[in-house]
């Protein structure tokens, strides 16, 4: 997928401004939030098991080459075929020819991520091929041209309203708009697309390297189906979505639809290995593992080598302040949310997509969700240092940056730098809070509160207390004496009540 | 390592470059170890009950419950039955209130094998049994699921067994293989399973450590699905919706008959 046009500043303003988008992904992701916390409270140990987990993750990644290896032999042996593929091109041409060479006209697709990385469809279409998205939620955003907003829920920025219009324009007569026509409606169309398609396109939950067996779990049953009636299926595998064992995929099992749904399963865990055996009636004929890297190998032996630990859940989505109010489609590429604001620039490159890691209040919401304990916010902050260290930081930022490490640094300085601050300020201080100020900060006044320096420093206090002073606030007002540290005051940082009135 | 002739491409030079690349990134790393199992679950299989000695009392019973609430509480119904002629009643009852024709159903071996273990095969000739007769007897036309693909996308109701079920998730677990069904439990929008009592596990991890004691690896089936309840989604709206692509509805019979032993 291409870069939506603009910077992440651009696409995230228009997309606040947007209300019925920023309801919409509040309303799914408070639901899938809550149906997670439910789901986590009920079980024991469950801070042990995202550890262990952690660990397998780590154990896997760490041996990635071994467990590949172990993967390839096993679907071979199972009467598979595997492809390597180093870059999107090649794991393009390869689904092509295999495609071509059964003369494929119509590809039912259960959710890829991945595909969605290498622009599959578009590829296909080139070659006459018609790819069909059968997730429900990624039906209704093919048909609207569109892209996936989310990893669970992919539509969840498009309304009712919406999925009505481009539903009536497929089927070319007025429909009812209630849920559960809607959903007859598209199991009725997509029905068809199963029954006369060539070929099965899938993504891959988890590849287990002891069985070769390709792990898909979906709550629809387009999953199933995709692998059960085309005669041909092709996987597609980010090359890090694979689990040395069984037991292993069984504590993935316990973690994945508990975080991302709240459910202690999803409805279907389908497990293929291998085209279907000799005396079998139904299931592909020919089976196909694409294993792609595109991009992901830098991560490999780098500080960031943690974000291959991801098993797609979208928690960290769901808690993230700032994926709550701009969506998905904000961080510009397929993958939105923290984990998208750290991976995205990390396949796609730095100097490009830096400044996604600026997408994130490091509020560490994430990162405590998170089922295998990806430190995300600090890798959002091991990322921003990135960018600082390829001097892409504007001329401003690391001139004040600069000024600010210096005045920091040694106390006299910054006692110095705050009484300096102190006369700055008056002109625009009223009630301890800066009430206006001329542009460019005005306008970062305009969504913030900024405590004004306080009267006397923290320091200062502490001397006169340490001197005996009759004043001294710790003898008669100790409630109050956080007046005197500084800038702390009670609700720094949110929209004070009284504030906001005396802007330019 | 052989590339089994497809596709043009020398796949195996393919992978070793591939692999060789993520060895000389992962040269650095300080590998970590494999963690082992997960301590907090129970992978052994129940202990076997001794030749002659019935199982454990109530152990069963535990399971069978404790499936049937799981399976209720993700939208599936569970039915006690013993015998042929409940089977026969629950379908005469099921398509009674509505306008079903048709059924289609699997050949796994446990229609013609009572003793339903995973070392039952299919009889030379298809044997008439009291399951099969059931099925004649409902009042529903039933074919076959090697049928044609329409004819079973078509049939109101599939009918399989299930070859596990796991009590913690209330999930059935059904296999591909001789005789097995991947579209029955698929196509129609209701599924109705057969789940022999003794065949419900407590854990997914002890289904898993089974599968992979009977079907080490090259002779892992091709398919092995775990089903839990009737297919849903909550794409439009974040509304859920029952019956998107697989069934809306589950059923699943537990055959508990009095005396069958633990089998496995």
């Amino acid at each position: 997928m291409t870069a939506s046009a603009g910077s992440m500043y651009e696409r995230a303003a228009a997309a606040v401004r947007d209300s019925r988008l920023g309801e919409a992904v509040r309303r799914t992701t408070d639901s899938l939030r809550t149906g997670r916390r439910r789901a986590v409270r009920n079980m024991d140990d469950f801070e042990a098991l995202r550890e262990h987990a952690r660990r397998i993750r780590a154990h896997t990644v760490d041996h990635l080459d071994y467990y590949l290896a172990q993967l390839a032999g096993r679907v071979r042996e199972a009467g598979g075929h595997v492809f390597f593929a180093r870059t999107a091109r090649d794991a393009i041409d390869y689904v092509l020819e295999v495609a071509q060479r059964h003369r494929v006209r119509t590809v039912v697709k259960s959710k890829s991520m991945i595909s969605e990385e290498l622009e599959l469809n578009a590829y296909l279409a080139k070659r006459g091929i018609r790819a069909v998205e059968t997730d429900l939620g990624e039906y209704i955003v093919q048909l609207g041209g569109d892209r996936p907003a989310h990893l669970i829920t992919p539509a969840l920025h498009k309304s009712r309203a919406e999925i009505v219009r481009l539903f009536e324009q497929e089927a070319g007569h007025p429909l009812s708009p209630d849920t559960q026509s809607l959903t007859a409606f598209a199991r009725a169309r997509l029905r068809q697309e199963f029954l006369r398609a060539d070929m099965g396109i899938t993504g891959c939950n988890f590849a287990v390297a002891e069985t070769g067996s390709i792990c898909l779990v979906t709550n629809e049953g387009n999953g199933r189906m995709v692998t059960s009636l085309p005669r041909v299926q092709v996987t597609l595998m980010g090359m890090e979505r694979i689990v040395p064992t069984l037991d292993d995929l069984d504590v993935m099992l316990e973690l994945l639809a508990r975080s991302a749904t709240g459910q202690k399963l999803t409805v279907y865990t389908n497990l293929i290995t291998g085209p279907r055996r000799p005396g079998e009636t139904d299931g592909p004929e020919e089976l196909h593992l694409v294993i792609v890297d595109n991009g992901r190998s830098h991560l490999l032996g780098s500080e960031f080598q943690e974000a291959l630990h991801c098993i797609r859940c979208g928690a960290c989505q769901n808690v993230c302040p700032v994926y709550r109010h701009i969506g998905g489609h904000a961080y510009g590429w397929v993958y939105g949310g923290p984990i998208g604001a750290v991976i995205t620039p990390l396949l796609r490159g730095v100097p490009e997509w830096g400044q996604l890691a600026e997408a994130s209040s490091l509020c560490a919401a994430c990162t405590e969700v998170c089922p295998v304990k990806i430190p995300l916010h600090d890798m959002l902050i091991g990322l921003r240092h990135r960018v600082r260290e390829q001097g892409r930081a504007p001329l401003l930022y690391r001139a004040l940056f600069r000024l600010w490490a210096n005045a920091v640094a040694d106390s006299r300085r910054f006692g110095l730098a705050l009484r300096l601050w102190r006369i700055l300020q008056r002109p625009f201080v009223r009630d301890n809070y800066w009430r206006w100020a001329p542009p460019p900060l005005s306008r970062w006044l305009a969504e913030r509160d900024l405590p004004a320096v306080a009267p006397r420093s923290f320091r200062e206090w502490w001397q006169t207390r340490e001197a005996g002073s009759p004043d001294s606030p710790s003898s008669n007002r100790p409630v109050r004496s956080s007046h005197a540290t500084g800038t702390q005051h009670p609700g720094a940082g949110c929209k004070s009540p009284h504030g906001g009135e005396m802007h330019e | 390592m052989s590339s089994h002739g497809v596709p043009s491409r020398k796949v195996p030079q393919d992978q070793e470059a591939f692999l060789a690349h993520l060895r000389s990134r992962l040269t650095s790393v300080e590998k970590a170890p494999h963690p082992g199992r997960w301590r907090g679950r129970d992978y052994d299989d129940p202990p076997a009950a001794p030749p002659g000695v019935e199982p454990a009392a109530g152990e069963t019973d535990r399971l069978i419950d404790r499936f049937s609430r799981e399976l209720s509480a993700v939208g599936g119904k569970a039915t006690l039955v013993s015998n042929p002629e409940d089977l026969k009643i629950f379908l005469q009852a099921l398509t009674g209130s509505r306008n079903v024709r048709t059924a289609v159903r699997d050949s796994h071996p446990w229609w013609f094998d009572p003793s339903c273990s995973l070392d039952a095969r299919l009889p030379e000739r298809h044997a008439r049994t009291g399951w099969l007769q059931a099925l004649e007897d409902c009042g529903l036309e039933v074919v076959a699921a090697d049928a044609s693909r329409d004819t079973v996308a078509a049939a109101d109701i599939g009918i399989t067994w299930a070859d596990w079920g796991i009590a913690e998730t209330g999930s059935l677990v059904l296999l591909s293989g001789e005789g097995r069904s991947r579209v029955a439990s698929l196509l129609p929008p209701v599924h109705v399973a057969l789940l022999p009592a003794h065949r419900i596990a407590a854990t997914r991890a002890q289904v898993f450590a089974r599968l992979r004691e009977h079907f080490p690896p090259p002779a892992w089936p091709a398919n092995a699905v775990l089903v839990t309840g009737p297919s849903r989604t909550a794409d439009i709206e974040n509304d859920l919706s029952i019956g998107v692509h697989g069934p809306a509805e589950v059923h699943v019979l537990i055959v508990s008959p009095p005396g069958v032993a633990e089998n496995d």
